[in-house]
């Protein structure tokens, strides 16, 4: 090997690689491009490492193309995901289509109301009444602000969503994998946050809740109170992104992507909404809520546990009973209410100091319910007393 | 690292392909959302094999795939073109397989196994494909296999899908100077792992 003669070069030798594939700066390149012709050794370990890369990358492309047989059908991959990401648009569309239409429908009622009131003096004046009246609803109608009429979030989920959403994508850039500890802290940590944004915002979701039960209002007369709330949100997010950016690498340190998971999970159902509300274009800027995050997820615990069956490793007794105890207990009815789903989880959870079902009982929570959901104030105290106690259940048996 | 000084080869073919990116990604925030399947074309499969390799589950590694497609097509508009798709799009996927593995973590209390069991190439038959190959692969497999998590990502990202050092980084939130250390590690095991194998380089 070459290392040992290079000892006292490891300087340049740790410069080669990217030298190598040319990512150094002109300096560093000049560096060790001057280096080079004095060392044989470093001259020798270059060499010697764009063998081994070659080599090795002649390795992955034959793992590729080994693997080419099991690959999915890529086409079909890519028309599912082009089938998903386009039918945002094509609800846009709908969207587009229907809204004019209920702008023309307001423009006919006025028309209606204006001859009533003038009495009928002939179709000019009442064209000419109408114009200014028709293209101020066109703008409104077109405007940035307007967003679609129905599925409004609460303004308490959206600025929970928003804070969790820009972690979520500070960690997405920035998670080191190394370190996968500490997830109930977080988690803990994590839902006291949303739930203290739910409640400094109880208030302005009950103004959105009042403007989501009168769509007739909404299309012409919401434009005041909830924006200037959605713009007071929007300051918030953007010093929130600010400072997360700042902090970016200290996040990655401190915190832990797999309940950033969990985050994002809660956060993505409404993630379209969301964004059209604080303004940011979005390609999916109004669709509605997406999929079925929770059933993939499902589907991985279930294949997990298929499959460690399949493979015979698990100890037939105990494991398996633990499995259908979690199946039969916490399974049992699919279809009810999430709030009903946590609390069977969690009761049996603590009932049987259960650490397993305590876990999958929190990160239901987390996943379903927490901040995001709406849930009257006994059953939001009630289920976070539970996931308190879940809490503490973990804390005390790790 | 001084990044705009950089010059050969390599990095203008990775500052092309941004710029090209970069132009169909505002096309496509401009409503010719038909062109994002020029993206995923384009990455799909490179994409799969990463998630493959960090999940060893093809299935699970489809889903993945699909999900990140998406959810990089919902915030396209947050796309920073100072680095390529790939670099971005990688970070969104492995985001999602760090939460499979997570979960998976724990039904591994339930199956004894290694929640994050690195993925093998299973050997195939020699019909078609050169022995030599197949060998290489092999051996490239599972002298990965024995490398820690966070080195093999590393090396799997620069000699796998010739990610450049900072787009490593990027890509995994920690300084260059630590993927520096973690290839300079993952590198000498492999060395050594290969060579036990018969795998041979010269230079």
């Amino acid at each position: 090997m070459t290392n040992g003669s290079t000892a006292g070069n490891g300087h340049v030798v740790a410069l080669l690689d990217r030298y190598r594939t040319g990512e150094l700066s002109d300096e560093e390149r000049r560096h060790v491009e001057t280096h080079l012709e004095v060392c044989g050794d470093c001259m020798a370990a270059l060499a010697d490492l764009a063998a081994f890369a070659s080599t090795v990358e002649k390795g992955y492309e034959a793992e590729r193309a080994l693997a080419a047989e099991s690959d999915p059908d890529w086409a079909r991959v890519r028309q599912e995901i082009v089938a998903r990401t386009s039918a945002k648009k094509a609800r846009r569309s709908w969207l587009a289509q229907h809204v004019p239409q209920t702008a023309a429908a307001v423009v006919a009622v006025l028309a209606v109301v204006i001859v009533v009131q003038q009495g009928v003096r002939g179709p000019e004046d009442v064209s000419q009444a109408l114009r200014p009246t028709e293209s101020s609803e066109r703008g409104e109608v077109d405007g940035p602000k307007t967003g679609p009429p129905v599925s409004e979030p609460r303004s308490s989920e959206l600025d929970a969503l928003g804070a969790l959403e820009s972690e979520t994508e500070t960690l997405e850039r920035s998670y080191d994998e190394s370190e996968l500890r500490d997830v109930d802290n977080m988690r803990r940590g994590a839902r006291n946050e949303e739930l203290d944004r739910d409640a400094r915002l109880a208030a302005p979701g009950d103004r959105a809740r009042e403007l989501e039960e009168e769509p007739a209002v909404i299309t012409g007369g919401r434009a005041a109170d909830p924006n200037v709330v959605r713009q007071g949100q929007q300051e918030g997010f953007d010093e929130a992104d600010r400072a997360d950016d700042l902090r970016e690498n200290q996040i990655a340190a401190d915190r832990e992507v797999p309940a950033v998971g969990e985050v994002e999970h809660a956060a993505e159902p409404k993630r379209g909404v969301f964004r059209d509300q604080v303004g940011q274009e979005k390609p999916d800027a109004a669709a509605p809520p997406l999929p079925d995050e929770e059933e993939v997820s499902k589907d991985g615990y279930y294949k997990q546990r298929r499959a460690a069956g399949e493979d015979g490793k698990v100890a037939e007794g105990e494991a398996a009973a633990v499995a259908d105890k979690l199946e039969a207990q916490i399974e049992v009815d699919p279809e009810a209410e999430p709030l009903s789903r946590f609390e069977m989880r969690a009761r049996y959870a603590i009932a049987e100091s259960d650490t397993l079902v305590a876990n999958a009982a929190l990160e239901f929570w987390n996943d379903s319910l927490g901040a995001g959901a709406d849930l009257e104030p006994a059953d939001r105290e009630r289920a976070q007393a539970l996931a308190d106690s879940l809490a503490s259940l973990l804390a005390a048996r790790p | 690292m001084n990044a705009d000084s950089a010059g050969t080869t390599q990095q203008d073919i990775a500052s092309d392909e941004r710029a090209e990116e970069a132009a169909l990604i505002e096309r496509i925030l401009a409503g010719e959302n038909r062109h994002y399947s020029l993206l995923v074309e384009r990455y799909q499969r490179r994409l799969y094999w990463s998630c493959v390799r960090l999940l060893g589950d093809t299935d699970e590694a489809e889903d993945v795939v699909q999900e990140a497609f998406v959810k990089a097509y919902e915030r396209l508009s947050d796309y920073d073109p100072t680095y390529r798709f790939h670099t971005w799009i990688y970070s969104i996927a492995r985001n999602r397989c760090l939460n499979v593995l997570r979960k998976r973590k724990v039904w591994s209390l339930l199956s004894f196994q290694d929640p994050e069991a690195a993925p093998i190439v299973a050997a195939r038959d020699a019909t078609d494909r050169t022995v030599e190959n197949q060998e290489l692969a092999l051996a490239l497999s599972e002298c990965r296999a024995t490398l820690p998590t966070e080195q093999r990502e590393c090396f799997d990202l620069r000699h796998g899908e010739a990610f450049s050092y900072r787009e490593i980084a990027t890509a995994l939130g920690v300084p260059e100077g630590t993927v520096m250390s973690r290839l300079g590690r993952a590198r000498e095991k492999m060395r050594i792992c290969l060579e036990s194998k018969g795998v041979a380089w010269s230079a």
